[in-house]
């Protein structure tokens, strides 16, 4: 009994000291030195991988190559329009005299690791506090959406990825605006949409973009793609199955989103 | 090792605590960095619960628990997961197999299997119980907690995992309590 008591107190201790994600400095220093052991190997890998690639599977490179080339070419000619259109809009915005927003600033990042654990889904960068990162900072990727930071060493972050059992990203459906809760299932490397009302327009292949709210994210990023629509003939709800953007096992940069510098309030 | 002296020896023995943890730590560095080159489908194996199997059986309370404590958080602070869950979990499973090793003591490799195997099984309800605990949502019935891929990965690398520590008992001449025991009990 006195025993079961004491490893009571100690583990009641120990999750009190590293409640909500806080960090003593044995862990800063115990993440430091796996977090450098875990870049050092990855750099490894990778170098080994980039080998092999480079070397011994670019069979198809030519044929890529012209594909690509099509495709550069219809690209830009859609960027000139796009270009087009973003003058227009500028033009159109300084006639009515909006203020202009100012914009996220991104900071490259390396995943050095991935996590230990089957169930849940998180990475490891080489960016910390040292770097200015912080808390709940969003972090993205050239395909979309890839989570926020959950735990900051001077050196390294460990970020929470959309695909996380205990993540939660507002999105909107870009086609009908409706609004909801993104939540992760790692076990199947898919996402939920939580909260959408049955009376809600969603369909498959609709497309999940990130709204602003609390700036975390900048607004109109890819998340998912709705997979499947399970409408629910009792509740108020639906069930929304979505696969996420970015493929979070074959991540190798990140960005971190520095949230836009609010002005300061003027004294009246 | 017979060419070492008895001080030596017990150098050695002594050091084993250090290489079970650096053994971790090598397990812990393969998984969280070999995920992006492997396919994906060899990433749901749990790499320390053979490890806290292995303490419960062949290590007493105290020894046990302590390695357990530092591997557990070390293993916590390489996952996204709240710092303390996973010791939590690990420390039920300790108890398991400490509760366990009076009735079933694994030596032979089916044995071992055979404990592995219900350990899995038993973590795929134990898991989402701890993470309720923390607010978090790891659903007990979705099929992907109950792969069978996943639990026999599990169990063939936990089999794997829990001969490798055995042969580093061995090669530090590291003497299982209970075998102490059972030696006496057979004279």
């Amino acid at each position: 009994m006195a025993l079961l008591s004491g490893v009571t107190c100690i583990v009641a201790l120990y999750v009190h000291v590293h409640r909500q994600g806080r960090t003593t400095w044995i862990d800063k220093g115990l993440i430091s030195v796996t977090g450098g052991l875990q870049s050092f190997v990855s750099n490894f890998g990778q170098g080994i991988k980039g080998l092999v690639d480079h070397y011994f599977l670019l069979v198809n490179a030519k044929k890529q190559n012209e594909e690509l080339q099509s495709e550069v070419g219809l690209l830009r000619s859609r960027i000139i329009a796009q270009d087009e259109i973003l003058i227009e809009n500028k033009r159109l915005q300084e006639q009515l005299s909006f203020k202009s927003k100012d914009k996220e600033q991104l900071l490259s990042a390396r995943v050095v690791a991935h996590d230990v654990s089957p169930d849940f889904l998180g990475i490891r960068i080489d960016r910390g506090s040292n770097d200015g990162v912080q808390l709940g900072m969003g972090v993205v990727h050239t395909s979309g959406v890839v989570g926020r930071v959950l735990r900051v060493t001077p050196l390294y972050s460990d970020v929470q990825t959309l695909l996380d059992p205990s993540s939660n990203i507002d999105v909107v459906v870009q086609r009908s605006r409706a609004r909801g809760i993104l939540s992760g299932q790692s076990k199947q490397l898919s996402c939920k949409l939580k909260y959408i009302d049955r009376l809600d327009d969603v369909m498959v292949n609709d497309t999940l973009v990130s709204s602003d709210f609390g700036h975390v994210f900048p607004k109109g990023l890819f998340v998912g793609t709705v997979t499947a629509v399970i409408p629910n003939s009792n509740g108020i709800l639906q069930t929304v199955a979505v696969k996420s953007a970015v493929d979070i096992y074959r991540v190798e940069e990140v960005f971190l989103v520095f949230p836009p510098k609010q002005p300061e309030k003027s004294i009246n | 090792m017979y060419f070492l002296q008895s001080n030596q020896k017990s150098l050695l023995t002594s050091f084993n605590a250090v290489f079970l943890t650096l053994f971790v730590l090598i397990l812990i560095l393969f998984k969280s960095t070999s995920e992006g080159l492997i396919p994906s489908v060899f990433t749901g194996w749990d790499i320390l619960l053979p490890v806290v199997i292995y303490l419960g059986q062949r290590r007493n309370l105290w020894e046990g628990l302590l390695l357990l404590l530092f591997n557990g958080h070390l293993y916590s602070l390489n996952s996204s997961a709240p710092i303390g869950l996973f010791v939590i979990y690990y420390i039920f499973f300790f108890f398991f197999a400490q509760g366990v090793a009076y009735i079933l003591y694994a030596q032979t490799p089916l044995s071992v299997l055979c404990l592995i195997f219900i350990s899995t099984l038993f973590s795929r309800i134990l898991l989402p119980l701890c993470a309720q605990s923390f607010d978090q949502s790891v659903s007990v019935f979705s099929w992907g907690n109950w792969s069978l891929w996943n639990l026999a990965l599990n169990t063939v690398l936990g089999f794997f995992i829990y001969i490798a520590i055995g042969m580093l008992d061995r090669l530090t001449l590291k003497v299982p309590p209970r075998s102490i025991t059972l030696g006496e009990s057979t004279l």
